[in-house]
């Protein structure tokens, strides 16, 4: 790579590697990361990646990345549209020819993917930080798979067991009444570092992003973060100059991936 | 006889909520939020509304709750998307000030669709179970057993709201509704809702829609009750076709919402006095129309 590339690049290259060829993916609301994933990874490995942009019900967009991914706009260049009705019957697993994606994030994520977005505190309705509701979480139970991304990585959306479970992660419960083909979170992208699970369903360490070190990442995370590979924790990959040409010039010419705030 | 006109005005339409009622809100985050009633209800000073919102609802909900109209919000999600969490939903969720029903997109979507199809519940495929929204309201989620496998499923009641209030870009003074852009929920919300209120930027000639048109009209005439007719009558939230959100609108009243609350809601006595405070430039800046030519565009 000869450019050096932003971190919201970074997390959105690590995304689109995670997609496969003819699934079906979905993102949330706000969601400029997964949207630049599902686009960049259509254009280079998996040209048969259906997405669904968000509440909106855009498929397949090509639309700029705009922050709200449920504006107008994504229908633009969209090959169809879905009501919410058609988004709720798909992605509770009506009508699938293919496995299914979602990217996602919350409030809280603990040590085996569990994803909070119903508040902070136990004592429930009497929350400290009243958040905005699980939305959509509810179909982590559904989805093939999930992949999980933060814009903030810090031991307070780390914690070792969230508040409320709005999206189940590897967990009893799931093993209980999902689909057995339905497995869960894989990856956690962060702003410092990626995480996948161990045997144990809980998470690791797999790699931190240039600039940043493993003492950090474990410092800024609130339970035990083992290395997923022995030795010296290996750095994110970069993307090739491939990539990053197709994100900048194909994906996101007006670099709206460049001046996202990340702390 | 010619046929009847539902187009009515904002007053009127405020008027066919009552005290009480479990009112649905259509639209998404900014996009689509009918935002002309819900001022006329914030000022008529309406109390104890229970809200069933749109699936990701933000400024209508603040507006409503800030203006103590509110008593219950079935939420699957009250923020401000990118903006961040909803200030005045937050407080009074904190304070106990009204009562949150944690539900979810399949409760908020799957209960209008059993209310549009006169069912009295729909049952949910099993998963849902893992989540622990269940726990948090379980007298909405209960369960019921399947009489053909006898499995236990997670059960969602049908949701019929006594008013139904969305936005449309195009309507005809009929009622045949044209959602130019997505759809959102909003198709279910005028099925299942008592009385259905469209409001509306702009009124089709009488004879469009009969005229080749007919997919286009999401929603017929005789699923809607009134219809109301404004400019900008979906701002500072987005308007498909017309124009987009007003992102300024949106950080000033994370900046300041009781100020805001004042400006734009309060002290207003119509629709047309808060446009002329939202200000010539400001609206005209929302606009999606496009006067450059396409070469131009990709400059932009």
């Amino acid at each position: 790579m000869t450019e050096t590339c932003t971190t919201s690049e970074l997390m959105a290259v690590t995304l689109a590697r995670g997609l496969r060829n003819e699934e079906w993916g979905a993102c949330g609301a706000n969601s400029q990361i997964p949207m630049a994933a599902f686009q960049l990874a259509r254009l280079m490995h998996a040209p048969d990646l259906n997405w669904l942009s968000g509440g909106g019900g855009a498929i397949n967009s090509a639309a700029p990345l705009v922050k709200s991914t449920a504006d107008p706009v994504t229908l633009d260049s969209a090959e169809h549209s879905f009501r919410l009705e058609d988004i709720v019957d798909f992605e509770l697993g009506g009508w699938r020819k293919a496995p299914t994606v979602g990217i996602f994030g919350g409030m809280q994520v603990d040590r085996h993917g569990n994803v909070n977005m119903v508040g902070i505190g136990r004592d429930y309705p009497k929350l400290r930080v009243r958040g905005p509701g699980t939305v959509g979480l509810v179909f982590a139970a559904y989805f093939t798979r999930t992949m999980i991304f933060v814009q903030r990585h810090d031991a307070r959306i780390f914690v070792d067991e969230v508040d409320h479970v709005s999206a189940p992660g590897r967990t009893a419960a799931r093993r209980e009444f999902c689909d057995p083909h339905s497995d869960g979170p894989q990856l956690v992208v962060t702003p410092l570092a990626v995480l996948d699970f161990g045997d144990d369903d809980t998470l690791r360490l797999k790699s931190v992003h240039p600039g940043h070190t493993p003492d950090e990442v474990r410092e800024r995370t609130g339970f035990d973060l083992p290395s997923s590979t022995p030795g010296e924790v290996p750095l994110t990959p970069s993307p090739t100059d491939e990539e990053l040409t197709m994100l900048r010039e194909r994906v996101d010419p007006g670099g709206a991936l460049r001046r996202l705030r990340l702390d | 006889m010619n046929r009847r006109s539902k187009v009515i005005d904002v007053a009127s339409a405020a008027d066919l909520v009552s005290d009480g009622d479990l009112v649905a809100i259509g639209g998404i985050h900014a996009h689509a939020a009918p935002m002309p009633i819900i001022r006329e209800l914030a000022r008529a000073g309406r109390r104890n509304l229970r809200l069933l919102p749109n699936v990701s609802a933000g400024l209508p909900v603040e507006v409503l709750i800030a203006a103590g109209t509110v008593a219950e919000v079935y939420t699957a999600y009250v923020g401000l998307e990118d903006f961040g969490l909803a200030p005045a939903f937050r407080a009074a969720a904190e304070s106990s000030t009204i009562v949150v029903h944690d539900v979810d997109e399949p409760f908020t979507i799957y209960g209008l669709k059993a209310a549009s199809a006169n069912l009295p519940f729909m049952p949910l495929p099993r998963g849902h179970e893992a989540t622990g929204t269940r726990s948090l309201s379980p007298e909405l989620f209960r369960t019921v057993v399947d009489p053909y496998s006898g499995n236990e499923h997670v059960a969602i009641p049908a949701m019929r709201p006594d008013v139904g209030i969305v936005h449309a870009p195009r309507c005809d003074r009929f009622g045949n509704v044209f959602f130019d852009g997505p759809i959102y929920q909003d198709d279910l919300i005028l099925r299942a809702s008592r009385t259905a209120i469209v409001v509306t930027d702009e009124i089709v000639p009488d004879d469009y829609a009969a005229s080749g048109r007919h997919k286009e009209v999401t929603v017929p005439s005789f699923m809607v009750s009134a219809v109301v007719a404004l400019p900008f009558a979906a701002h500072p939230t987005s308007s498909a076709g017309h124009y987009g959100r007003d992102e300024r609108m949106l950080e000033d009243y994370v900046r300041s919402p009781e100020q805001w609350m004042a400006r734009y809601v309060s002290e207003p006595q119509d629709h047309h006095q808060y446009l002329e405070r939202v200000g010539v430039e400001r609206l005209v800046g929302t606009l999606r129309v496009d006067h450059q030519p396409r070469a131009d565009r990709s400059q932009a």
